[in-house]
């Protein structure tokens, strides 16, 4: 029996705004289910504002569901979220760590509060640092880094303390053609290792190579889950790329074929 | 125990730095390119400048109301020692009053900018995703907090007992004043804690971009850095007007009546009247002692409210998202149908409307140009404040045209044009892929310089 890793069950997580005088409640997760095995890399793939992120803070405890099962080891993020941080590795997707740090700084902060050992640390960072072409910004002030590089910066801070689960969400943005492939290579490593990922993503292409199972969540709902072949199946439309699965399932297929129209008008009309 | 707090003091090192990297860079606006350059080129930049900062601002605190006294030699001759008790009572009432007021101005002038990046909870999100108690991170909160203004509290507590030690060369004094500085630190910091609060929902938050926010970001650093520019030209009058508003209380019948009233005010009076207790406590009326410590109690008694209140605060900094949204205003938005206009205009209204629209967006921007103004009237009213002891009024007042004329004529145009030049840095990679010509360029910053020029010289002349 696989050993389950993450639990999802009917999750809702809704939230209040007032729109034209009236509060409105959004519902930015709404009712979803899904599990994420040990040893599998599994994909959230959804349009902007669908959904994942607040997932995935959901996931870390950094939020508050409204309703709904969650289990990350079996413990509960809500009470017990320390037992589970300790096994994680999370990237944001705008970089969230220190930016006025070094590199250099900011490694030996996170050694002092997961306490790690300093000398295995070290030579960790010095790995990944140079396997991502990282090493020349070891001194320099995180914020003063391209969006990529800072990219390289948190992933790394996330994986040193080799952590059973990691939680990227949209980790690519930015990065070059050799890290992408670096980190799809430490991501395949990872499982092997008997370690799961959660990997958030609108990238169509990535999800395809690297995830063994994908949910499409889309106005926080789950509208497809599975392999590609299964999710192939559930939008009928067989032998068809995950883009236009996903197209089709997150029933965005038409009003792209109408749009697509009135831009070639819009062109020849020039 | 002592070495866990030598290492929650010592990992706050990082997050007060990246505190203060925050307020620096919201203070920055439109400008953080320049910042980050800064930051680029020198790795020890924002160290150095977390030192500079604690530094002046700690002889801005210790040092500039000494200056006041050094420079307004009346306020020393008020506070020769009369024989009178209650006479010196009113008159160390009054002036250390003024003080321990003009402490707390400095201190949250300040701090109130890293105080309110620090209330504005950013700088713990990351540290929400690590495996990091609400316990650990409360202690951490709070020792941030102490290093982000540590040298600046300490100055707190050390300069009214070395104003009062130079001044009465009294011991006991100079002791019980160092006493009271401690729980006025407490309360000047809590007040610190309270405006960085409302300072973080204004300026830090990310969440409201409309324009009415806008207006209001704008208007709070308009005050703040006019408070900050006029806080010596308040002082200054505060204390060439002294003599008089002593002498109101000193030459009145009712000196002991005034005295009774004035002790019984918590804040800033309450602490005052108590060290006066001290200065000749056998001479010093039954009724005066009973209304001094009811009044010290009473502001040990706010203070400890305060306290309590802005330590509620600081956990909320800490909390869920859930709890911080709580204390947050709930945003209100309006949803209308958008319509697409482009206008037509000519490169030059097209400049001038740019900077206009991003002097009325970036509070930062709006400065550079409602700055120039404000300086030339700040120093204008400096200058002048001299012009009172002249006797003849014609001369009075040429010599009050002369400082405007000039000051109008150097100030105003050198700050101008440092402002708009500024301007131009935000949105230079977008405009340096336009074919725009510089002559352009350059006619629109003048037409907007003489612009306000002109108006400020209007509103001089009416």
């Amino acid at each position: 029996m696989t050993e389950l890793i993450i639990e999802v069950q009917n999750l809702k997580k809704y939230f209040e705004q007032i729109i034209n005088d009236q509060n409105i409640q959004t519902k930015a997760v709404n009712n979803i289910s899904f599990n994420v095995n040990k040893g599998e890399i599994f994909g959230l793939l959804g349009p902007n504002g669908a959904g994942k992120t607040t997932t995935i803070k959901l996931l870390l405890g950094l939020l508050e569901p409204n309703d709904g099962n969650i289990r990350v080891f079996g413990l509960n993020p809500e009470r017990e979220d320390i037992k589970i941080k300790e096994e994680i590795g999370y990237v944001a997707e705008e970089p969230l760590i220190f930016r006025s740090l070094t590199p250099k700084d900011l490694f030996n902060f996170i050694s002092s509060i997961r306490k790690l050992d300093p000398l295995k640390t070290e030579k960790k960072v010095k790995e990944y640092l140079e396997s991502l072409d990282a090493i020349q910004y070891y001194e320099q002030i995180i914020d003063t880094l391209s969006h990529g590089n800072k990219q390289k910066i948190q992933i790394i801070s996330a994986i040193i303390h080799n952590p059973k689960l990691l939680i990227f969400d949209e980790p690519l943005a930015g990065l070059d053609a050799k890290s992408v492939k670096v980190l799809k290579e430490i991501l395949d490593l990872h499982k092997e290792n008997g370690g799961a990922v959660l990997f958030s993503t609108h990238i169509m292409k990535i999800a395809e190579e690297l995830c063994d199972r994908i949910g499409i969540i889309n106005k926080g709902k789950i509208v497809g889950i599975g392999t590609i072949e299964e999710l192939r199946k559930q939008s009928n439309k067989i032998g068809a790329s995950l883009e236009d699965v996903f197209l089709r399932l997150t029933e965005q297929d038409k009003s792209v074929m109408e749009i697509i129209k009135k831009l070639r008008a819009s062109f020849n009309n020039k | 125990m002592k070495n866990k707090l030598t290492e929650y003091y010592s990992m706050a090192k990082f997050i007060s730095r990246e505190v203060f990297y925050e307020a620096q860079m919201k203070q920055a606006g439109s400008r953080q390119a320049k910042f980050l350059e800064k930051c680029e080129k020198n790795k020890k930049y924002i160290g150095r400048m977390v030192l500079i900062l604690k530094i002046v601002s700690s002889f801005m605190i210790i040092l500039l109301p000494l200056i006041y006294l050094i420079s307004v030699p009346s306020v020393l001759d008020l506070l020769k020692p009369s024989g009178n008790i209650e006479i010196t009572a009113i008159t160390y009432g009054i002036v250390f009053s003024i003080f321990i007021i003009s402490y707390m101005t400095y201190l949250i002038l300040f701090g109130l900018y890293t105080i309110g990046a620090f209330m504005s909870g950013d700088s713990f999100n990351w540290l929400r995703t690590l495996p990091i108690s609400k316990k650990k991170l409360r202690k951490y909160a709070f020792m941030t907090l102490f290093r982000s203004i540590d040298l600046q509290l300490i100055s707190l507590c050390v300069a009214l007992p070395i104003l009062i030690m130079i001044l009465t060369q009294n011991v006991v004094l100079m002791l019980m004043s160092f006493l009271i500085s401690i729980p006025n630190a407490i309360l000047c910091l809590c007040v610190l804690i309270f405006l960085g609060e409302k300072i973080s929902r204004v300026i830090f938050s990310k969440e409201n971009t409309s324009k009415k926010s806008s207006r209001t970001k704008i208007l709070v650093f308009g005050l703040i850095i006019s408070v900050s520019i006029g806080m010596n030209l308040i002082l200054q009058f505060i204390f060439y007007g002294i003599e008089g508003f002593v002498s109101f209380f000193t030459l009145s019948p009712d000196t002991h009546v005034w005295n009774l009233i004035l002790s019984l005010i918590p804040y800033p009076f309450g602490p005052i009247y108590f060290i006066t207790l001290f200065i000749s406590p056998t001479n010093v009326p039954p009724l005066l002692i009973l209304t001094s410590t009811i009044g010290f109690l009473l502001f040990l008694g706010i203070t400890y409210v305060i306290g309590k209140k802005a330590l509620k605060s600081i956990k909320s900094v800490i909390g869920t998202e859930k709890e911080r949204k709580s204390r947050k205003s709930s945003q209100e938005l309006k949803l209308e149908e958008i319509n697409i206009k482009i206008k037509e205009s000519t490169t030059t209204i097209a400049y001038i409307k740019k900077d206009l629209t991003t002097a009325a967006r970036d509070p930062q921007s709006a400065m550079l140009l409602i700055m120039p103004i404000m300086i030339t009237i700040i120093m204008i009213l400096s200058f002048s404040s001299g012009l009172t002891e002249v006797s003849d009024l014609n001369i009075q007042l040429l010599s009050f045209l002369m400082i405007s004329l000039v000051m109008i004529s150097t100030i105003n145009p050198i700050m101008l044009v440092s402002g708009l030049m500024n301007m131009e840095e935000s949105g230079s990679t977008i405009t340096s892929a336009l074919p725009i010509l510089p002559r352009d360029q350059a006619k629109a910053k003048l037409i907007l310089m003489i612009l306000i020029h002109k108006q400020f010289l209007l509103l001089f002349q009416r």
